[in-house]
C-alpha cells in the first residue's frame, strides 16, 4: 500500500495537467475510503499472511484499489467531470420534455426510456477522457511500467467510473422523478439493484472502449459511436425492467434482471480476458 | 407477373452490388501493385 | 490466373443456374407469388453474412492470439464483405415488404437487431480508419470484433424477448412452417451460390489487405533506408562498413 501510495500521487500530478498536489481539496474521508477498497476483495485470512506472500497473490486486488484511489483523487480535485455528467444529463432530460407531453400517464410510458437514453448519451461523454486524459501526458506508459496486472489498471478506471457515474445517478433520478411526476416510494431499493446492474454494464463496456477510442482521431466522436450500438441490449433490458418499477404496479422483471446480469458477466469476462491487448504497448 | 418490378430491383441490388464491390476491388488491387512495382523499382535505384 | 479465370466462370454459371431456379422452378407460392421469390436470396444473403462475420471473428481471435497480420487482413475482409451482404439484405429486405406487408420498414426484432448489426460492423470500418498506428489498428479493431460479435446474440434475444412482449407487427412473410420440397432443394442451391460469390469476393479483398501490408512495408523499407543514408553521408565509412 505505501509503496503505491509514492506512485499514484506522482501520476496525479502529471495526468492532471502538471498542478501541484498542494493546491486541491480533497475530502479525507474519500481517501479512506479509496484505501480501503483493496480489503473489500481480500479474504481476512489471506490479508493476515505475510507481506512477501501478500504482494505476490493480491497484486490485482491491491493495484486495482490504488488505481481507483488515484482516479477518485483526481476527479475531487477538481470536480469538472461529474458537474458537466450531470448538467448533460439535465439538459438532455429537460429537452425530452419538448418531444411529448410530460403528462403522469405519458412519461410512465417514456420516462424510464428516456432516463437510460440520457443516462447512456451523459455515459458515452463522460468516459471518454477516462484514458484519453492518460494520453495527453503519455502517464499511461508510465503505469504499464508499473510492476501490476493490466486488468488491475481496467478495474480500477472501471471501479472509478462506475463510482461517478451512480453519483451523477444518484442526483439525477430524484429531479427526473419530480420533474416528471413520478413516484419513487416504495421502489427504491429495487430501482438501485436495476441503477447498479445497467450501469455496470454500462461502465465495463464504456471504459474499454475508452481505451480503444483514446488512440484513434475524432475520439470524442467515435467513443458515442462504437458504444451505443453495442448498448443496444444492455439499453433495452434496463429500460423494460425500470418500466416495469414505474408501472401502477411496481414489480421486479426477472427475466430483464437476469438479462443485465448476464450482460455484465459476459462482458467482464471478455475485458478480463483481452485487457493485456487493449493495454499493450 | 405482379410487383414484378420489385422482384427485378431486388435482383439488380444483389447482384449490382456484388459486382460494383468486386470491381473495386479489383482496381483498388491493381493500383496497390503498381505502387508496389514502383517502390521495388524505387528500392533497385539506391 | 488460369486458375482464377476458371473458377470465376464457374462461380458465374453458379449463379446463373441459380437464378434460373429460383425464377423459373421454383413453384409459386400461394398468397404471395412472384414477389416470394425474392426469399431466395434473400435469405441467402444473410447465411452468406453470418458466414462472413464469424470468418471475421474467427480471424480476430486468432489476431490475438499469434499477432500474425494475415489474420488482421481476413478480419478487416470478412467484416467488409459482411457489410456488404449485410447492405444487400436490407435493401433486398424493404423490397419485399413493401408490397407483402404494406410498408418499407417495420420495428420487429429481426429487423432491428439486423440493422444494430450493420451500425455495429460499419463502426468497426470507422475505428480502422480513425487509427494510424497499424499494430494499434489490427489489435483495438480486432478487440472491436470480438466485442460485437460477444454482442450480436444479446441483441437478438433482448429484441426477440422485447417485442414478444408487445403485440406483433402483421407478418406474413415468414416460410416458417414447413417448404415444400423443390422450394428448399433450390433455396439450398441459392445458398451455395451466393456463399461461394462472398467467398470469391472475400478471398479478394483478403489479397487486397495483403498487398497493402506489402506495399506499407515497402514504403517502410525505402524510409529507413533513407534514414541510413543520411546517417552514412554524415559517417561515411560507417555506411561501408555496414554494407
Amino acid at each position: 500500500m505505501r509503496r503505491g501510495e509514492g506512485r499514484c500521487s506522482q501520476f496525479d500530478v502529471r495526468a492532471s495537467g502538471g498542478r501541484e498536489p498542494q493546491d486541491f481539496a480533497c475530502p479525507k474521508q474519500i481517501i479512506v475510503i479509496a484505501n480501503a477498497v483493496p480489503r473489500l476483495f481480500i479474504p481476512a485470512a489471506l490479508w493476515r499472511a505475510r507481506d512477501a506472500e501478500r504482494d505476490l497473490l493480491l497484486t490485482t486486488a491491491q493495484a486495482a484499489g490504488i488505481i481507483l484511489a488515484k482516479e477518485l483523487r483526481l476527479e475531487f480535485r477538481t470536480r469538472e467531470l461529474l458537474t458537466a455528467t450531470v448538467i448533460f444529463a439535465l439538459v438532455v432530460v429537460v429537452l425530452f420534455s419538448f418531444a411529448f407531453d410530460p403528462t403522469a400517464a405519458e412519461s410512465r410510458r417514456y420516462g424510464p426510456g428516456l432516463l437510460w437514453i440520457a443516462f447512456l448519451f451523459a455515459g458515452s461523454l463522460m468516459l471518454n477522457p477516462s484514458f484519453a486524459r492518460e494520453q495527453n501526458n503519455e502517464t499511461l506508459d508510465a503505469l504499464r511500467m508499473a510492476p501490476i496486472s493490466s486488468f488491475a489498471i481496467l478495474l480500477g478506471k472501471i471501479l472509478a467510473n462506475f463510482i461517478f457515474m451512480s453519483l451523477a445517478e444518484l442526483v439525477l433520478v430524484p429531479v427526473f422523478a419530480v420533474l416528471y411526476n413520478l413516484s419513487l416510494a416504495g421502489i427504491v431499493w429495487r430501482l438501485i439493484l436495476v441503477l447498479v446492474l445497467g450501469t455496470w454494464g454500462l461502465t465495463v463496456t464504456g471504459t474499454v472502449f475508452s481505451a480503444v477510442s483514446a488512440h484513434a482521431r475524432m475520439r470524442e466522436l467515435l467513443l458515442p459511436l462504437l458504444l451505443l450500438p453495442l448498448l443496444t441490449p444492455l439499453l433495452i433490458a434496463a429500460v423494460e425492467s425500470t418500466s416495469a418499477l414505474f408501472a401502477e404496479q411496481p414489480a421486479l422483471d426477472r427475466t430483464w434482471l437476469a438479462f443485465l446480469a448476464g450482460f455484465d458477466i459476459v462482458f467482464l469476462t471478455a475485458s478480463w480476458l483481452l485487457c493485456d491487448h487493449l493495454l499493450a504497448e | 407477373m405482379k410487383n414484378f418490378e420489385f422482384l427485378f430491383t431486388a435482383w439488380m441490388v444483389v447482384w449490382a452490388v456484388f459486382f460494383v464491390y468486386e470491381v473495386t476491388v479489383a482496381r483498388r488491387i491493381t493500383q496497390v501493385r503498381e505502387e508496389i512495382e514502383r517502390l521495388k523499382q524505387q528500392l533497385q535505384q539506391r | 490466373m488460369k486458375a482464377r479465370f476458371t473458377i470465376t466462370a464457374l462461380v458465374a454459371l453458379l449463379i446463373f443456374c441459380a437464378g434460373y431456379a429460383a425464377l423459373f422452378i421454383a413453384p409459386d407460392e400461394a398468397t404471395m407469388h412472384a414477389i416470394q421469390r425474392i426469399f431466395y436470396f434473400h435469405v441467402a444473403c444473410w447465411n452468406a453474412m453470418f458466414c462472413a462475420f464469424f470468418v471475421a471473428f474467427y480471424a480476430s481471435v486468432a489476431y490475438l492470439v499469434t499477432g500474425k497480420r494475415k489474420w488482421d487482413a481476413l478480419g478487416v475482409s470478412g467484416v467488409e464483405v459482411g457489410v456488404i451482404c449485410c447492405t444487400i439484405g436490407l435493401v433486398t429486405g424493404p423490397l419485399w415488404a413493401r408490397p407483402v406487408w404494406g410498408i418499407w420498414w417495420t420495428w420487429d426484432a429481426k429487423l432491428t437487431s439486423t440493422f444494430i448489426l450493420w451500425l455495429l460492423f460499419i463502426a468497426y470500418l470507422l475505428l480502422r480508419g480513425l487509427i494510424e498506428d497499424p499494430e494499434k489498428k489490427a489489435s483495438l479493431s480486432a478487440i472491436f470484433a470480438i466485442f460485437a460479435s460477444l454482442d450480436i446474440p444479446l441483441v437478438y434475444l433482448a429484441n426477440r424477448l422485447w417485442r414478444t412482449q408487445h403485440p406483433q407487427p402483421v407478418i406474413a412473410g415468414g416460410q416458417g412452417s414447413g417448404l415444400d420440397p423443390t422450394m428448399s432443394k433450390v433455396l439450398l442451391l441459392c445458398l451455395f451460390a451466393v456463399f461461394c460469390v462472398m467467398l470469391l469476393v472475400l478471398i479478394d479483398r483478403y489479397r487486397l489487405e495483403q498487398l497493402r501490408n506489402e506495399c506499407a512495408e515497402l514504403k517502410f523499407e525505402i524510409e529507413s533506408q533513407g534514414i541510413d543514408a543520411f546517417d552514412g553521408a554524415a559517417t561515411p565509412a560507417l555506411q561501408k562498413g555496414g554494407q
